[in-house]
């Protein structure tokens, strides 16, 4: 059975929401027959995370949903080094990983992770934003829909033995796709939509800054 | 005229955010060092009240002032990014 690790912190808002995503994401990947290691709120530590990749190195995909810097996927070391880092990024190696939503891991994280020896790596190279449930519509679930497209198109070619290069591809082109529809629906609806303005920003952003780097 | 004070904080510091974009029926005042914005506004009259910030998560309302007076109002801002 594949077997995938989900990182989700808690500490520092707005991880409430990628907190309860990552919830999301853990099912998806339990019905398509994955095994899934959590690391929930404060199990986010560097010195747990690397317990975690040595004790599972038949776990291909890492995903992250947090806090993160250019150079590190924060965990509930906020203030400190961070839990995945580029100083000890070789613990990734020969693994697919995703930080999303999470924010400019792209920047040198992933390129530095995919140079040590990880698969690949998908992250932003900008801010990533979260999604509210406002009054007048939900956007949280729109936020879960798009961000979970990317993770089903992914999981479902790996199931179908794609390699990790064709199935990022896939998952971003459907990722992409998904977000340019909630922006369109944004466009349409902001006299109705008071809030609509922000958050067809926020998914444009979401869509644009995200990479792949495949070994 | 009755005069509209908005205060902008984070919600989870407490600390006061300044220029931040304030949007009072189409006029636009961004917030001062202080975290206030101010504005005049009929009375007796709907106007939309829309707070925006890249990195907290946006704030829209309808304030109606009902008599001629200073209304204070403290927004208090989520992150909204990770």
């Amino acid at each position: 059975m594949a077997k995938a690790i989900i990182a989700s912190p808690f500490l520092l808002p707005p991880t409430q929401l990628s907190y309860a995503l990552a919830s999301e994401l853990e099912k998806v990947f339990r019905e398509y027959g994955w095994e899934v290691v959590r690391l929930s709120g404060p199990q986010n530590l560097r010195v747990i995370f690397s317990f975690v990749l040595k004790t599972h190195p038949d776990a291909t995909i890492i995903a992250y949903l947090g806090h993160a810097s250019p150079t590190a996927f924060l965990g509930e070391e906020v203030f400190g080094p961070g839990m995945f880092a580029v100083d000890n990024v070789a613990e990734g190696k020969e693994r697919i990983i995703v930080g999303m939503p999470a924010c400019l891991s792209a920047q040198r994280l992933g390129p530095t992770s995919v140079l040590a020896g990880a698969k690949a790596f998908v992250g932003s190279k900008e801010e990533m934003y979260a999604q509210f449930s406002e009054a007048e519509r939900n956007y949280t679930s729109d936020w879960f829909d798009y961000t979970l497209t990317f993770y089903r198109s992914l999981i479902a070619s790996l199931n179908a033995r794609r390699s990790p290069e064709e199935a990022l591809e896939k998952a971003l082109r459907d990722y992409r796709e998904k977000c340019t529809y909630y922006i369109e629906l944004y466009k349409q609806n902001m006299d109705r939509l008071p809030n609509a303005d922000f958050y067809a920003h926020a998914v444009r952003q979401n869509r644009d800054y995200v990479v792949g780097f495949i070994r | 005229m009755a005069t509209l004070v908005i205060k902008v904080v984070d919600a989870v510091t407490g600390s006061v955010l300044p220029w931040v974009y304030v949007d009072v029926e189409g006029r636009v005042v961004p917030t001062g060092l202080d975290g206030v914005s101010i504005f005049e506004v009929l009375v007796c009259k709907s106007v939309s009240v829309k707070i925006r910030h890249a990195a907290y998560r946006p704030w829209s309302y309808s304030f109606h002032a009902r008599e001629e007076r200073r209304y204070e109002l403290e927004v208090k801002l989520e992150k909204a990014v990770l």
